[in-house]
């Protein structure tokens, strides 16, 4: 049967039974809508906390020190490691980091965007490889550790600044920030001095400006960033450690790398530190299963449409058995009358995909309007809950056909089978 | 062109059998036109579907138009009807929902002959030439049972079949426009060169055949030829009551006078036919 004659006898078998059928449609739409409106509150939720919570690089493996070690058999986090973790195959990039090991504080009393501001908070740091950072770099401000007396430079966690913003500032009335308003910010930092810890008190201290030089999702979340050569030059003038990393970075050249990567870095004696990584995989587990449970109480609905079609074409091939035979008699094959009523449920099934699709996106509408003009601000609120991948969309309509085609298959096996010298005197 | 040997066929009703056809054996040439008679239920029908390829549950043998039906698989014998075949019904059998035009277009729709020409321009002809011009986009419900009829016979025709099979084509169709039908019929066949399998139980419509068969509790019962002279009265008669009943159906439909003369001179046939010489 050609397909051009085929399309004329569906459209014209469809506009016969309207309203069974845009029922048949109604029902595949709600499925297919509600499968597609969940999955994509998954996708766009698990978006949210792969991108901006816990913002995980899949190449990325943070390298730390054994936590027992065997005093000098242990393995060390030194430059003679760094080499050796850069010569592993599969390496991409390495990037040191150092903490500050000694304590800082920061006391701040004065205007701040236009409200007085006074607080004293301590200060945690970290050093880190200018590569590591850059992309956070405000243009044109140097990273570079200018020695005491000048001023630090100092990269800030985009999540700090979001907490900020969503959280610390509305508590405390003060105003929300953004990148280009904390361009060149400065807060005097004293280092060797805490207000918790009596020790460090007791010592010398050092004051030193730190002007914000960026803002990256790679600084450390609780603390401020620096250049490595600061947080050595800090440690050494202290009497701490200096010459061995807290931790370093390890880009492998493709994420397939990573497995054989990992294996030989924790050969080496050292451990990767994947606690962020764990905690993203557990919240987006979690998302995950919810997802699923959500998409499975759409696919009830699907399989109610799919039982919805079965019994609205078994009626349809029951009142129509006179003019199957009829198109028997004319030179219908079986396989001619099967081809014409699954046919007929494909287009069922393609425009209440399509409407399901259209449904969802609406709903998502909605949904992402009622957040934003009802719900309050909070720390990673984003624009969209929802996330509506070109396959999504796609898979919907096949979807829609798939359910619809399973629902028109014993009536159209039925239709097939029918006798037509029956069917006709029926 | 049709060979029937030893045809049986049976249904269960329940849990009895019902014995249709209990040996059936016929031969038919190209170009007869036959009308097979017999009281409901004599097998009429059934023997019709056989030959038409729509029923292949039988015992014996069905050879037409030089195919063993029961040896075709499905996809050939459903070529076999769409190419071969053209069959008009008791119940007209036109889709409902498709107008004049695309009902006629119908076995266009499962063609798998190679292109021979805008099929819709032969769909048309098709209906110029059972007097329907200008109907095309009407639906069957909105027409005659008569011009209904005339579209069922267009779709017969409009693949070019060899072989056409009637069952009860006038059974629905008041005494008038059974003629009008029946002379269509038979006018048709004639200029295309058709086989004519005509079942009906009525003597006037019979009256037009080369033969007559009768069918009787699923056997054979008597075959009659028509004498050629009292096929062509037959033919007159059937001519004047098409020429009377011309005219719209409404009007024809009440023309009780015309439909007396018919059934009068159609009696006539079948008396002077049973005389007449046995195959």
């Amino acid at each position: 049967m050609r397909r051009s004659r085929l399309a004329r006898l569906v459209w014209i078998n469809l506009r016969r039974d309207l309203r069974g059928n845009l029922l048949s449609t109604f029902g595949v739409a709600a499925g297919i809508g509600a499968l597609v409106f969940f999955v994509a509150l998954g996708l766009g939720v698990g978006e949210v906390v792969r991108t901006k919570l816990f913002p995980v690089d899949a190449r990325a493996l943070e390298v730390v020190p054994p936590r027992f070690s065997l005093g000098l058999f242990g393995a060390k986090l030194d430059d003679e490691a760094v080499a050796r973790l850069q010569a592993l195959p599969g390496t991409g990039a390495v990037h040191r980091k150092m903490q500050l090991r000694i304590p800082a504080v920061s006391r701040y009393d004065g205007s701040f965007f236009g409200q007085r501001l006074r607080m004293g908070l301590e200060i945690l740091g970290e050093g880190v490889d200018e590569a590591l950072i850059r992309e956070g770099l405000t243009p044109g401000v140097s990273f570079q550790d200018k020695g005491e007396g000048e001023p630090i430079p100092m990269v800030i966690s985009s999540r700090l600044l979001e907490i900020y913003n969503k959280s610390f500032a509305k508590m405390r009335g003060l105003p929300a920030l953004s990148g280009a308003m904390l361009r060149g910010f400065q807060i005097p930092v004293d280092f060797g001095r805490s207000y918790v810890t009596a020790k460090a008190a007791q010592g010398e201290t050092l004051r030193q400006e730190a002007i914000l030089a960026g803002i990256s999702d790679r600084a450390m979340l609780q603390g401020i960033t620096v250049p490595l050569e600061t947080a050595r030059r800090l440690n050494q003038r202290f009497g701490e450690d200096g010459k061995t990393y807290s931790s370093v970075v390890v880009i492998a050249s493709s994420p397939d790398q990573v497995p054989a990567l990992s294996a030989a870095i924790r050969a080496m004696g050292f451990e990767i530190d994947d606690s962020e990584r764990q905690a993203a995989e557990r919240i987006g587990t979690a998302v995950a299963v919810i997802t699923a449970a959500l998409a499975l109480l759409s696919l009830l609905i699907c399989a109610l449409a799919v039982f919805n079609i079965a019994l609205t074409f078994g009626a349809a091939i029951r009142s129509r058995s006179r003019e199957i035979g009829i198109l028997r008699a004319v030179g219908a094959t079986s396989r001619a009358i099967s081809s014409l009523i699954l046919a007929e449920a494909a287009a069922v099934g393609a425009v209440g995909g399509l409407c399901g699709a259209a449904l969802a996106l609406g709903s998502a509408w909605a949904v992402d309007l009622a957040s934003r003009t009802w719900l309050p601000d909070f720390p990673f609120k984003p624009a969209s809950y929802f996330l509506f991948p070109g396959w999504l969309l796609v898979g919907a309509l096949a979807a829609g056909i798939a359910a619809a085609l399973l629902g028109a298959f014993l009536p159209a096996r039925n239709a097939s089978a029918m006798d037509p010298a029956q069917s006709i005197g029926a | 062109m049709i060979r029937i040997e030893r045809l049986q066929k049976s249904f269960t009703d329940g849990a009895a059998r019902v014995d249709v056809l209990r040996g059936v054996s016929l031969q038919v040439e190209e170009g007869e036109l036959v009308a097979v008679m017999g009281a409901s239920g004599s097998g009429k029908s059934t023997l019709l579907h056989v030959i038409g390829g729509l029923d292949r549950a039988y015992q014996g043998t069905a050879q037409v138009l030089g195919h063993d039906l029961a040896q075709l698989s499905d996809g050939d014998l459903a070529r076999f009807r769409n190419e071969s075949v053209g069959f008009v019904f008791q119940g007209f059998n036109l889709v409902a929902p498709l107008n004049v035009l695309q009902n006629v277009l119908l076995p266009g729709y499962f063609s798998r002959r190679d292109e021979e020409g805008p099929e819709e321009e032969r769909a048309r002809r098709a209906l110029e030439r059972v007097g329907l011009a200008g109907k095309e986009g009407r639906l069957p419900a909105q027409l005659s049972g008569g011009e209904r009829q005339r579209v069922a016979l267009a779709r017969a025709l409009f693949g070019r079949p060899r072989l056409l099979l009637a069952d009860e084509p006038t059974g629905s169709l008041d005494p008038a426009t059974a003629a009008e039908v029946i002379a269509l019929l038979r006018e048709l066949g004639e200029s295309e060169a058709l086989t004519v399998l005509l079942v009906t139980h009525d003597d006037r419509v019979a009256a037009v055949a080369d033969r007559i068969l009768h069918l009787r509790d699923g056997l054979l019962a008597e075959e009659q030829a028509q004498q050629g002279t009292q096929r062509q009265d037959d033919l007159r008669t059937a001519d004047r009551s098409r020429a009377t009943m011309a005219q719209p159906a409404v009007e024809a439909n009440a023309s009780q006078g015309a439909s007396e003369e018919m059934s009068e001179g159609s009696s006539q046939a079948a008396s002077a036919g049973r005389g007449g010489a046995a195959r």
